[in-house]
């Protein structure tokens, strides 16, 4: 029996009352703020060149209200997804916010108008300098920033331009239906994107494969269409890119954030050159599971027996502190405080609370962590791998104000996986011989998933944006022979390319998010750099400097000033070694 | 065994290569041989388009040479692109030909792309240099497609905002192609159950065969079959469906239209009091076709009328077969109030000038058209298969051949097009004559399937057109105010305007609500209702006509593309901005309503 969420502990529930003591108060705050509306930055729109400081202000002071009204809303909401009353109260923050967007749109490309004079003044002007880093992104993509005129025709544009993905979206969330799936004993099992993955998890092939044949089908028959949708997303991203005279897709998407395509294509050149640890990972599994070749199915199903350890939750934090040793008493307090009596965690699972788990917050108060947690090694993982992104937004926040708080999703991973590391590297002393092998095994399988498959993720996106700009059509036949490509390229001989396998791009949503998946690949190598760095080098203060920059310089420079280049290959080398030597160990 | 052959080949399509000259359209004089066309084609696509593209950036001094340059390139072009689909729908399965007709159209693509710079570079001219132009003589031929590219001006944006327009172009079409190939490639319908239990396949084409037929337990079936796969994926058809409709808001806020409706009428300078005073007389004059629906139920004996049950026909088609040759004269007869002159002209074409390809053979296209290209005969693909239905097919086309004809003959080719808005207008107004004429010539069994045809005519193109377009209207009007339109919003809003529409007796099921999922005209931008409005300009100048107007008719027919289409009609003595037209037609239907039910 599943708790109800009004029959949970205190001391299990996060602190959510310290953003507001009740529903009521928020609600409170919510009148006041759509009462008194969007004038207080409306006033200075065309006078940004006069009243540049208090327009950023206002404007500022304004999004860091609605994103407490929002984060209360969509953790009410998270606890018990049936609340209604909590429900309403997220989508009306929600579109309070998107209200808001939609008033202020004006104020980016205003200040983008601005001459070089205004701009210059604010940046050597000190009692702004909250705003600098904030100006002088802008001021970066300025060369890419098109008259009024051409800048509302863009404007215009933008909704037309998310048909492909809404498409997608719905097609795949609402509209596909699956056939159920027979296991080896000829019952069938129903089949959704869930249950999907915990299939392929499970030891009974047959299943594993009708589910992965049944699923795969589906997206086959409608592979036309969905090929069109692709073919419509990259459309829109060189239509962005030419309009704003970038050389290419992937510049358009990199350039914002300063990040050199040095960094795209290295990724891409180094796991190919280091691919053969990921062939004989192929080799062993194959082995292991007894099959003469593998097929797509049969990639996530642990390839040792369940181990029967469970840690109380108590337990678990104890274990996260104490992987932590490298990063000192003070981090390690401020941690077990957070997971514990400061009430960061929303611990185990009640009905109808979000599956899962994710880390979240707002600017001023104590990062929020949702979990559900069960007791097993996976679950102590994702703790720390949550407890890792609220550290480095508790870190953030506590050395930045707020405009130079959040940090971009290039080092969105870094942190999160530099815990879960460290917490493998301490259990790895800690554990018996049968326990290791589970987490070798845990370990291999999340950097095959993290680094090896979103570069072919990463890759495919990549060939598909070029294809299109040299003007070659993005069908479904073109796209499939190249994903089976790559993945004969990736995986090697032992993989089967079936005509299912060659259908699995249509059913991944992150190719409607503009070159975003690479990041995972990056930021997995990142924090393994940084432990290195940390644990062999001692380079303790470089980590702390990166955590506490928050969002104050660009994802790169950040990394750079912790010691740990991206433009080079040397951590996607270090990561891929790691790996080798990890898959020796296991076989 | 010989005879037996013998009779299989009277009813058994043949091959192409078998069927006689006689029966065949004269091709051969666009391009006496197939090696012609080829010669021509290469030398086109060798020379490319630098005669064109030496005028870009310097349309200020040679506007009156770029033109001529254009039009007479694609003239060339045009003419390639005729050869080419006619003589792949002679067969489809003939590779060279399909090949031809894709080359043909690959080197239209082509020019299209190389000239996309002279509209935009035209639109950014001094006022002088257009003032000129339009006031040379010599340049006459060009001066309504000036004026009428002049006219788009207030709209025009600035090179800057134009390049991104054009830039944006591709990524707008997203929703329109994925719609296409979502319905057309890769939905699949579930087979559908007779009466007696067979299994039978249903794909678009046999889901309107089944409608036509008795059985109504298939009907039904196969209606679920075909709208329950729609619903399957609604969410996803209105997302792709509102994707279209923001392109268009997109496109008139880019270009300060007030509203889709006027970005899209303003170009043929349409008023939108057209569109509106069309859904409005429509709804005012909504209980004919209550009693339609009323008179339907009765006769096919059903509690209450499903979507299903609209298209079997309430009589029986008369036994009659009517010979090719007779099927011409009672069409050339039935036109006699347009003059011997027009009849002679009627009588030639679809005989000896060899203008129509008659009769079904191996691989043929199915269905029927008019085409053709200017300095070209007009040319009519039919299957004609001696049916009351084939002979009004046959005069339907020869209607807008008989447009085509008389405008070429009238017109310089730049002002020779006629736009969508009048196309349906010559081909229904002979429709009408013959329906006139085979009332009063044929028996009495005839007549009643005479007027269930006029009836169902009348309800497939002026009233349910009328209700996609104020379907169309809403959405964009919703669209317009920022009402997301989901699946529930869109199958709601179709399910009422179809109870409004169709009254108490047709049951609003949640398989109707969803029609609107399948109709890809919606993927077009407002178009429907000129099917509407044709048919209704038709009913109008076949009244003109009776009254003596035969002089106006001909100039209609003889403007071609000289001139706005309203204008065209308002010449021809009928004003679409007034509800006369329409009205008329629907008393036409009211009173050939009550002669069915007697």
């Amino acid at each position: 029996m599943v708790t109800k969420r009004t029959e949970v502990k205190k001391e299990d529930k996060w602190d959510v009352e310290a953003l507001y003591s009740s529903l009521a108060e928020w609600e409170k705050e919510f009148q006041v703020i759509s009462k008194k509306g969007w004038d207080s930055v409306l006033q200075y729109k065309g006078k940004l060149e006069t009243n540049l400081s208090e327009a950023l202000k206002e404007r500022f002071a304004l999004e860091e209200v609605l994103e407490k009204l929002s984060v209360y809303g969509h953790l009410r909401y998270d606890e018990d997804l049936g609340n209604a009353e909590h429900k309403a109260a997220y989508e009306r923050a929600m579109s309070l916010y998107f209200d808001f967007s939609a008033a202020v749109s004006w104020f980016e490309p205003e200040l983008l108008q601005l001459s070089d004079k205004v701009i210059e003044k604010a940046l050597g002007d000190d009692s702004l300098s909250d705003y600098h880093f904030y100006l002088t992104s802008l001021k970066e993509v300025k060369p890419h920033t098109l008259s009024p005129k051409e800048e509302r025709v863009l404007a215009l544009a933008a909704e037309s331009m998310q048909t492909a993905q809404r498409a997608f979206s719905v097609l795949n969330n609402a509209d596909f239906k699956f056939d159920p799936a027979k296991d080896e004993k000829g019952v069938e099992h129903e089949l959704t994107h869930a249950r999907y993955s915990t299939i392929l998890h499970g030891h009974d092939r047959t299943l594993r494969i009708n589910a992965y044949e049944n699923l795969h089908r589906r997206f086959k028959e409608y592979g036309n269409t969905i090929a069109q949708l692709l073919a419509g997303e990259v459309n829109t991203h060189l239509c962005n890119s030419r309009a704003r005279g970038y050389k290419t897709a992937l510049d358009a998407a990199l350039f914002p954030k300063n990040i050199d395509t040095k960094v795209y294509h290295q990724l891409i050149d180094t796991v190919h050159k280091n691919i053969a640890p990921m062939h004989k990972y192929m080799a062993v599994r194959k082995k292991k599971l007894g099959l003469d070749k593998l097929r797509l199915c049969d990639m996530y199903v642990p390839l040792v027996d369940e181990i029967d350890l469970q840690y109380s939750y108590d337990d678990a934090v104890e274990l996260i502190i104490d992987s932590l040793s490298c990063l000192g008493a003070e981090y390690q307090q401020q941690l077990r405080k957070g997971l514990t009596s400061k009430r960061w965690v929303d611990r185990f699972e009640n009905e109808g609370k979000r599956s899962g788990a994710y880390s979240s917050g707002c600017y001023g108060f104590m990062p929020y962590i949702l979990m559900n947690y069960q007791g097993q090694i996976n679950d102590v993982m994702t703790l720390t791998h949550e407890a890792g992104h609220s550290m480095h937004t508790f870190y953030a926040q506590k050395n930045q104000p707020y405009p130079k708080s959040h940090y971009t999703i290039f080092v969105a991973e870094v942190a999160s996986t530099f815990h879960e590391k460290l917490l493998f590297q301490y259990m790895m002393k800690k554990l018996g011989e049968k326990e290791k092998q589970f987490l070798v095994n845990y370990r291999l399988d999340s950097i095959r998933a993290t680094l090896f498959r979103q570069t072919l993720f990463a890759e495919f996106e990549l060939k598909i944006h070029e294809m299109a700009e040299s003007g070659k059509p993005l069908t479904q036949g073109a796209m499939s022979e190249l994903y089976g490509e790559l993945n004969r390229t990736y995986y090697g001989p032992h993989l089967e390319i079936d005509e299912y396998l060659k259908t699995e791009w249509m059913r991944i949503p992150h190719f409607y998010t503009n070159f975003y998946v690479y990041q995972y690949a990056t930021g997995i190598s990142a924090a393994t750099a940084l432990v290195e760095r940390v644990t062999k080098e001692g380079a303790k203060e470089d980590y702390f400097r990166f955590i506490s920059s928050g969002g104050s310089d660009y994802p790169l420079n950040q990394l750079r000033d912790a010691g740990v280049d991206m433009t080079s290959p040397k951590p996607i080398q270090t990561l891929i070694n790691d790996f080798g030597d990890l898959l020796n160990v296991f076989s | 065994m010989y005879f037996l052959s013998m009779i299989l080949a009277l009813t058994a399509p043949i091959q192409r290569a078998d069927v006689s000259n006689h029966d065949k359209w004269r091709v051969e004089d666009l391009y006496a041989t197939k090696a012609l066309w080829e010669e021509e084609y290469s030398r086109i696509s060798n020379e490319g388009w630098e005669t064109l593209t030496q005028y870009k950036g310097n349309l200020s001094h040679s506007l009156g040479q770029a033109l001529q340059a254009k039009f007479a390139k694609e003239l060339q072009i045009e003419r390639l692109i005729t050869y080419g689909h006619l003589r792949y729908d002679e067969n489809l399965s003939n590779g060279e030909n399909k090949s031809a007709n894709e080359r043909a159209m690959g080197l239209y693509y082509s020019y299209s792309e190389a000239m996309s710079w002279f509209e935009p570079e035209i639109l950014q001219l001094p006022d002088q240099v257009i003032q000129k132009v339009l006031q040379d003589q010599s340049l006459k031929d060009y001066h309504f497609y000036i004026s009428s590219l002049m006219k788009m001006k207030p709209h025009t944006l600035s090179p800057g905002e134009e390049r991104l327009l054009a830039l944006s172009g591709e990524a707008m079409e997203t929703a329109g192609k994925a719609f296409s190939i979502l319905n057309n490639a890769d939905l699949q319908f579930p087979d559908a159950k007779d009466k007696e239990g067979n299994w039978h396949k249903v794909s678009h084409a046999r889901y309107g065969t089944i409608l036509q037929g008795h059985d109504r337990v298939l009907r039904q079936n196969a209606y679920e079959s075909v709208q329950g796969t729609y619903r399957q994926y609604g969410n996803t058809f209105a997302q792709l469906l509102s994707g279209h409709v923001n392109t268009h808001i997109f496109k008139a806020r880019a270009r300060g239209y007030p509203s889709s409706l006027d970005a899209a009428l303003y170009p043929k300078n349409i008023d939108t009091k057209v569109y509106r005073q069309l859904i409005q007389t429509v709804r005012e004059n909504l209980e004919p076709l209550h009693r339609y629906v009323a008179m339907r139920k009765e006769i096919l004996g059903v509690e209450k009328i499903r979507l299903c049950d609209f298209y079997v026909p309430l009589v029986e088609n008369v036994d009659l077969k009517i010979p090719y040759d007779e099927a011409v004269e009672l069409v050339v007869n039935s036109l006699s109030p347009l003059g011997k002159k027009y009849q002679n002209q009627v009588r030639a074409g679809l005989t000896t000038e060899g203008w129509v390809d008659r009769y079904e053979n191996i691989g043929k296209r199915s269905g029927a058209y008019s085409s053709g290209c200017y300095g070209s005969k007009p040319y009519i693909l039919m299957n004609y298969d001696g049916k009351i239905k084939d002979m009004m097919t046959l005069t339907h086309e020869a209607g807008h051949s008989m447009h085509s004809f008389t405008s070429h003959q009238n017109q310089p080719y730049p002002k020779s097009q006629y736009t969508i808005f009048v196309a349906e207008v010559a081909s229904t107004f002979q429709e009408e004559l013959l329906f006139h004429h085979l009332r009063k010539t044929m028996g009495k069994k005839a007549q009643r399937f005479l007027i269930n045809y006029r009836l169902d005519a009348i309800r497939g193109t002026l009233y349910r057109q009328a209700l996609f377009a104020e379907f169309e209207l809403k959405i964009h009007e919703m669209a317009e105010q920022g009402i997301p339109l989901t699946e529930t919003v869109l199958s709601e809003l179709y399910g009422e305007l179809n109870r409004t529409y169709y009254g108490p007796f047709l049951e609003i099921d949640e398989n109707l609500k969803s029609e609107w999922m399948r109709i890809p005209h919606f993927y077009y931008n407002f178009y429907v209702y000129q099917y509407s409005t044709g048919i209704s300009a038709a009913h109008a100048l076949v009244k003109r006509v009776q009254d003596g107007h035969l002089d106006d008719y001909m100039q209609f027919l003889s403007s071609g593309g000289s001139d706005y289409p309203l204008n065209q009609l308002q010449k021809a003595g009928v004003d679409m901005r007034a509800p006369d037209a329409i009205r008329s037609l629907i008393t036409d239907f009211d009173r050939l309503l009550n002669e069915f039910n007697q």
